[in-house]
């Protein structure tokens, strides 16, 4: 063996080494920095919103509008900014006209995720989603449909759950062909979505949801059903009681409770129905 | 010295090449899975889980065998835990000292009104369960039985426990507050695939700053031995179980931080109570168990630290517990060695098994057959300095690389030590470790082989703790 | 001359400090923030405050111990409890704790205005 071009081998390896430790040191404080600049943002942005909720109409100073602009050229700056709005929504509630819409256009934020959601990338496409229906973006929804069924759990779940933002019990009709399975979580979101808007005259479409040929989809309409105590599907939920799939069984068992315990003189009174769905579903796993 | 030492020699570079191999991979399958872990962390926010109804309800079983000094403070914070649907089993195990009535007297505890039930699995008999008057503290069940170790009573908090997934840990750890709501996540997103096992980093707590029962502010232990441990930790957890998760072939979840659905606990009959290596042993027989019934399932890990424990700080100590490991670890294997290279259980019996089997159990084996070869070699002098300084050197660089790779994914990701001076020193401790403590950890594991092969009985090996430092303002 | 009302936030996040801080000062109170437990035992010792706005989480000490602190320093004060957690079970456990009463985010400010008054 060549000794001296062993020795320029191995020196060549502890360099590049060497280069790699260095620039992943670096790149660690640049992104502390960033967190730290976005963090301030945030604070700044917080107040300014604070300060002006009792006013009918908000306006922002041109500063603040400045700084978000130079923070959106950057790399990823569309979801660092999103986050931001996002993060101060979930604090307070803002009322539906006052969502931050007019920041949004002023910024150029709107276009900017709407460039994402035609990404190849299906976690950029799935943030694109989230933060359109978290900042109310309706101009987007009609880009959800095409991804209900995709392979990505993630994409699918946030393009599902924007469709039920936005167009509450009308998002089951977007189900209907659905292969992909479900994961308990996007059954618990879309659960919350509905909780916000009133309930339908009709329940054609849960009805149609209870006959599917997907145990998933049956799922979610069991859940539905258990959660918003829909007592007047009982026709086609207590078929269900005899069916194969455990999950599907065991729910059907509870909305058998839910409906003798409604249809009983009333004991207990309200507020326990979760105490009840609990103990009722603590004898083993609730998820697949 | 002819052909034989010859092959030797090969054996040992293609091993070592094989090795370092192994771990740039697992720095590659970690960066990977770390970032798929923030990107579902990004669509599934700890808030949202916060509010969420319908989850899957939690049970935090921590057994305390004689821990009075801390009992009261621990379980206090241990009840502040945020989840929504959650419950806490403290077992004490047979103590001797005064711990349970400190608890009766803190809780208000009285005798449950509920009869002890048939055991699913079987412990040390109970001897009473207790719950609190107090309705601030229903959340707490404490479980008064006769000593059996430490999987003895966990298996008992398993057996009692009314809720859908289970997590071991113990009573001195600190656990972060939102951790639960954190280690959820997996479940929550499963489709197909059954989550069996959920495990989390764990972090070393040494000289931190402690109050009421949670982490106020975070040190770089004074102890080198204990710096060395934050180092191999996040190697460990950050790396190895990070990289095992992506490729779904983690064998082992932390004992002392491990979410398990019940429901297949029971199934499998709990913790062994015959090994030191109980969680290791666990998670095989639990993946195992998937196999023969021929379901999907998935062992997850969370990369970021959630749970705190306090870490040897003397080499007595250290000593021990990598000696009871090494145990561990030949016992488990032995137990299971039926999985080495059989089709019968896929990857796991194909490609983790052999892992474990050739470069967890057999490097300690290995490196100190080579050490005395390399001693061989310099007395009868049949050895080329040059090369043989400069593959010295090489090692030892790409050893100490990959631990400081660890400390700075760490730091990229997490808040936790990411100051200048604390990655500083930690690197610094990378580099030292390998002439210090790892000739130390080299005689432990050899020492714990040992007493396995020539049958020298041994027991857990008292684990003697300080304290942590509690900031009284 | 009107006395402002004085309201203790406690709460780690601190963009939901400054929201809220902003907020009411728009609305004439007086403000303090705790972002750490040491923050918190210096401001809670005063027992000046008409509310406190409090979290169930905060660095450096447990929820119980943060909550047995403000019920047993501060007799004047409504509290309230503000938490992402709303479930039943929770509210049960918040509502034994005396006279705390529970806020959920995001908070609805006509609520919020109506239990500062």
């Amino acid at each position: 063996m060549n000794e001296t071009r062993l020795q320029y081998a191995i020196l060549l390896v502890l360099i590049v080494f060497i280069i790699i430790l260095i620039s992943l040191a670096a790149s660690v404080f640049v992104r502390k920095k960033r967190s730290k600049r976005l963090q301030r943002i945030k604070i700044i942005l917080a107040t300014s919103i604070g300060s002006q909720l009792k006013n009918s109409e908000p306006s922002y100073p041109t500063k603040i509008i400045n700084i978000l602009k130079k923070e959106l050229k950057l790399n990823y700056g569309f979801m660092a900014i999103a986050n931001v709005l996002v993060e101060l929504q979930e604090i307070i509630l803002l009322p539906q006209t006052e969502k931050p819409m007019a920041i949004i256009n002023k910024i150029g934020l709107d276009s900017k995720i709407f460039n994402k959601l035609k990404s190849k990338n299906s976690y950029k496409i799935a943030l694109a989603i989230k933060y359109s229906y978290e900042l109310g973006i309706i101009k987007h929804c009609e880009h959800f449909k095409q991804y209900t069924n995709h392979k990505n759990v993630n994409l699918r779940r946030e393009a599902q759950l924007g469709l039920f933002v936005f167009e509450g019990w009308g998002g089951f009709k977007y189900l209907s062909n659905i292969t992909q399975p479900m994961s308990l979580w996007q059954i618990i979101r879309i659960m919350e979505v509905l909780e916000k808007h009133p309930l339908p005259a009709s329940l054609v479409q849960v009805k149609n949801m209870l006959c599917s040929k997907h145990s998933d989809t049956i799922i979610l309409a069991l859940y539905c059903a258990n959660h918003f105590e829909l007592v007047t599907l009982n026709n086609e939920i207590l078929p269900c009681l005899d069916s194969g799939n455990e999950r599907i069984s065991k729910l059907a068992v509870q909305f058998k409770l839910m409906l003798e315990a409604k249809t009983r003189p009333k004991v207990i009174v309200g507020g326990d129905k979760e105490i009840i769905l609990k103990t009722s579903t603590s004898n083993g796993s609730i998820y697949t | 010295m002819g052909p034989f030492t010859h092959s030797l020699d090969w054996f040992f570079l293609v091993y070592g090449i094989v090795l370092f191999s192994c771990y740039f991979l697992f720095v590659f399958f970690a960066t990977r899975a770390i970032k798929k872990n923030k990107n579902n962390a990004s669509l599934l926010t700890p808030n949202q889980i916060k509010g969420a109804k319908e989850l899957p309800s939690i049970s935090l079983i921590a057994p305390a065998y004689n821990e009075g000094k801390t009992i009261i403070i621990n379980v206090q914070s241990l009840l502040s835990i945020q989840y929504p649907y959650y419950k806490l089993i403290i077992v004490n195990d047979g103590s001797n000292d005064n711990s349970l009535e400190q608890l009766i007297k803190a809780f208000d505890l009285v005798l449950s009104t509920t009869p002890i039930k048939a055991q699913p699995i079987k412990s040390a008999p109970i001897k009473d369960i207790y719950t609190s008057a107090n309705p601030l503290y229903k959340k707490l069940t404490i479980i008064n039985k006769e000593n059996g170790g430490r999987a003895d009573a966990l298996n008992c908090g398993i057996a009692n426990a009314t809720t859908d997934l289970v997590l071991c840990t113990d009573a001195d750890c600190i656990i972060e507050q939102d951790a639960l709501i954190k280690m959820v996540r997996p479940y929550l997103q499963a489709t197909q695939k059954e989550v069996i096992a959920t495990g989390a980093g764990i972090g070393i707590a040494n000289d931190s700053i402690i109050n009421n029962g949670t982490l106020q502010t975070l040190k770089i232990p004074k102890s080198f031995i204990a710096k060395v441990q934050v180092v191999e930790y996040m190697r460990a957890f950050l790396v190895g179980r990070m990289a095992w998760g992506y490729i779904n072939g983690l064998f082992l979840v932390s004992g002392a931080f491990g979410l398990y659905p019940k429901k297949r606990v029971l199934e499998v009959g709990g913790f062994d109570k015959d090994t030191v290596g109980e969680d290791l042993e666990l998670c095989i027989r639990l993946r195992v168990h998937m196999e023969r019934l021929k379901l999907p399932y998935d062992v997850v890990y969370i990369p970021e630290t959630l749970c705190w424990t306090e870490a040897p700080a003397t080499p007595k100590v250290y000593i021990t517990q990598r000696d009871r490991w090494a145990r561990g670890l030949y016992e488990t294997i032995k137990k299971h060695r039926y999985l080495f290279y059989n089709p019968k259980y896929k990857s796991s019996g194909m490609l983790f098994f052999p892992y474990w089997v050739c470069f967890e159990l057999c490097a300690p084996i290995v490196e100190f057959i080579g050490l005395i070869l390399l001693i061989l070699y310099i007395i009868l002098g049949e050895i080329n300095y040059s090369i043989a300084i400069l593959l010295f050197i090489l090692i030892y660089f790409i050893g100490a690389v990959y631990s400081a790779l660890a400390i700075l994914i760490y730091t990229y990701n997490f808040k936790q030590y990411a100051t200048f001076s604390k990655v500083f020193q930690l690197v610094l401790v990378a580099f030292i470790e390998p002439f210090t403590t790892h000739p130390i950890l080299l005689y432990a594991e050899m020492k714990g082989y040992f007493k396995k092969i020539f049958r020298i009985k041994s027991t857990w090996g008292t684990m003697s703790r300080k304290g942590f430092v509690t900031n009284k303002d | 001359m009107v006395v402002k009302k004085e309201v203790l936030i406690i709460n780690e996040n601190h963009s939901v400090t400054a929201l809220l801080k902003s907020y009411l000062v728009s609305k004439k109170c007086n403000v303090t923030i705790s972002h750490t437990n040491t923050e918190f035992l210096l401001a809670i010792n005063s027992n000046r405050y008409s509310s406190i706005i409090t979290d169930i989480l905060l660095v450096g000490t447990s929820g119980l111990e943060l909550i047995n602190t403000i019920k047993n320093n501060s007799t004047k004060s409504k509290v309230f409890v503000l938490s992402h957690m709303d479930q039943q079970v929770q509210k049960e456990m918040i509502s034994e704790l005396g006279a705390i009463s529970f806020l959920t985010f995001p908070i609805d400010l006509g609520y919020l205005n109506s239990v500062i008054e």
